[in-house]
């Protein structure tokens, strides 16, 4: 089943350290994940660790859930990088500046699995 | 060889007191940095390229650094509609030659603020905004207000050198002579060092800062009993703390500058501690991400008149964010030419900007592989400033600190490979 959500990106400690090695395993396990509310992931069926498709108007990309008591059962939060950018899109008529937080989104579980950075930006050279 | 009062090349805190132990040109230790700096600062040898590269089909062929620069002046001279963007992880003389270069080719040059703090720009340029230095937050503040931000995570030692843990002139108990509100959409770890956690709706910023401007005006009867998700009884709680506050203080980060009206927030919390200022001494700031993202704008803005997202297509430079934002530029698919420095778009802007980027000729000056340079045409490697060049950086508090240069590199920096550029161009004449 698909879940609204409100999509929250930003800077985390992990995705800070590991910024400059981006094609490591450590940066995608920092940036290529979604956290979001156990009851959430109990909703739409997804186990910790397990496939979570992100779709917006723009794109969808499939990212690891990480439950986190903190984040509310309306949003989810995706570190900022390659893998929360790839379903952002322009915001005409913001002076500039795309809409990184709060954007509309749907979840669903997937079997799917999540792309390494170097594929994903393949994705954009088709 | 021990080096003392290093100044960290990670984010806008500076933080200058890192000692490095440099052993045989190498950097063998660090002591006070955070994760981040530590990170970036042991980490710089790991995966550098090793020689200019450029790409033939699918592959990438090592080419000279003469012809590195070659080929990057026949790219932007033959350009009509050039972006340079990047330079908040250089040097503030690398960034002022990358304004020289573009003025020499027309094109447009945007720094990371785009996708920043840009929104608190266009508040300030709005408002204005009462600020003061970090020096001032630690000998005075006894309210510190994180809005939007965790410092926890992006600026990790922030809260311990200069806004909640550390001693000062009037704050002489440090932590103990503070009052720390954290007003965020969730509850995130820099609540645990606040006293106080004010939970909103997701962009509702500014009808709350919109209420409290009215709440400190005394209209607090305009006020509905819940607005944003917070009880209007906690609001006026605030308000009264703002206001009995001997030095009140407001960081605020993108949970501000990202939500909502964006900039509209930002105007409207200038306006908040403008009011405020009416009641006692009260200040805010930005926390600036990249290093040296403040030196960018104060660069750009001594050089051209603006501080981001500069045209000179015209002849002159021309501001117009929204229009002349690399985001916007990138979407409406004028840029036919990228310059990327010190920087990863390709990672951190949105998709159908990458999706131009990967289209265009696209050049990055980058020490490290990143995901704009698996779209990049020619690759140019650096040295890392902060750690292999010294140079100039603005804090987040707009006060310039020198860097240093903690060992040698046999790569170029920022710029002297943005001169070089220069003189090829230049070798070529005045573009029509």
């Amino acid at each position: 089943m698909k879940r609204e959500v409100k999509l929250i990106t930003g800077r985390t400690l992990d995705q800070g350290i590991f910024i400059e090695h981006k094609h490591s395993d450590e940066y995608l396990n920092a940036a290529a994940i979604c956290r979001i509310n156990p009851k959430l992931m109990k909703e739409i069926g997804v186990d910790e660790g397990g496939g979570v498709k992100v779709i917006t108007d723009v794109a969808d990309v499939v990212v690891r859930a990480v439950g986190d008591d903190n984040i509310g059962e309306e949003m989810i939060f995706v570190p900022m990088g390659p893998w929360a950018n790839f379903v952002l899109g322009i915001d005409v008529g913001m002076a500039g500046m795309p809409s990184f937080k709060g954007v509309n989104a749907k979840i669903e579980s997937t079997d799917e699995k999540t792309p390494k950075m170097e594929e994903l930006m393949k994705r954009y050279m088709i | 060889m021990i080096i003392e009062d290093v100044i960290c090349p990670f984010c806008g805190s500076l933080c200058d007191d890192l000692t490095v132990e440099v052993k045989d040109n190498e950097i063998a230790g660090i002591e006070n940095a955070c994760k981040l700096g530590y990170s970036k600062m042991m980490g710089y040898e790991h995966d550098r390229y090793e020689r200019p590269l450029k790409r033939v089909g699918d592959e990438f062929k090592e080419i000279s650094y003469e012809e590195s620069i070659e080929e990057a002046a026949k790219i932007l001279y033959n350009a009509k509609s050039p972006l340079l963007y990047g330079w908040a992880s250089t040097s503030c003389e690398a960034i002022e030659r990358g304004i020289e270069l573009a003025v020499k080719i027309g094109g447009v040059i945007d720094q990371t603020a785009t996708v920043c703090h840009g929104p608190t720009v266009l508040g300030t340029q709005e408002v204005g905004k009462p600020s003061c230095t970090l020096g001032e937050v630690k000998n005075r503040a006894d309210l510190v207000i994180y809005w939007g931000c965790n410092p926890f995570h992006a600026h990790p030692r922030h809260a311990e050198r200069y806004s909640t843990f550390t001693k000062g002139y009037f704050t002489k108990k440090g932590r103990t002579d503070r009052k720390i509100v954290l007003v965020d959409i969730r509850k995130t770890d820099t609540e645990g060092i606040c006293d106080r956690f004010i939970q909103i709706e997701p962009g509702s910023d500014y009808k709350i800062l919109t209420s409290l401007i009215a709440i400190v005006m005394g209209k607090e009867e305009s006020i509905p009993e819940e607005i944003g998700g917070v009880k209007k009884e906690e609001l006026l709680g605030l308000a009264e703390e703002m206001k009995h506050a001997n030095f009140g203080m407001v960081f605020f980060g993108m949970g501000v500058t990202m939500t909502g009206p964006k900039y509209k927030n930002i105007a409207a919390l200038e306006r908040l501690v403008r009011e405020l200022n009416r009641h006692t001494k009260f200040s805010l700031m930005p926390m600036r991400g990249h290093y040296n993202v403040a030196g960018a704008g104060a660069v750009f803005t001594w050089r051209t008149g603006f501080p981001y997202a500069v045209d000179f297509r015209r002849g002159y430079p021309y501001y117009n964010p929204g229009e002349t934002t690399s985001n916007d530029l990138l979407t409406r698919e004028e840029v036919d030419a990228m310059l990327v420095v010190a920087s990863d778009p390709g990672a951190h802007f949105v998709n159908s900007s990458v999706r131009r980027m990967a289209k265009i000729p696209l050049i990055v000056m980058d020490p490290h592989p990143s995901a704009t340079s698996e779209l990049a045409d020619l690759i140019i490697p650096t040295a890392i400033s902060g750690v292999e060049m010294d140079g100039t950086a603005y804090r987040m508090d707009d006060v310039p600190i020198r860097f240093k240069k903690l060992i040698d590199s046999k790569f170029k920096s920022d710029f002297e490979i943005i001169g070089d550029i220069i003189e090829k161009i230049e070798k070529r004449g005045v573009k029509d």
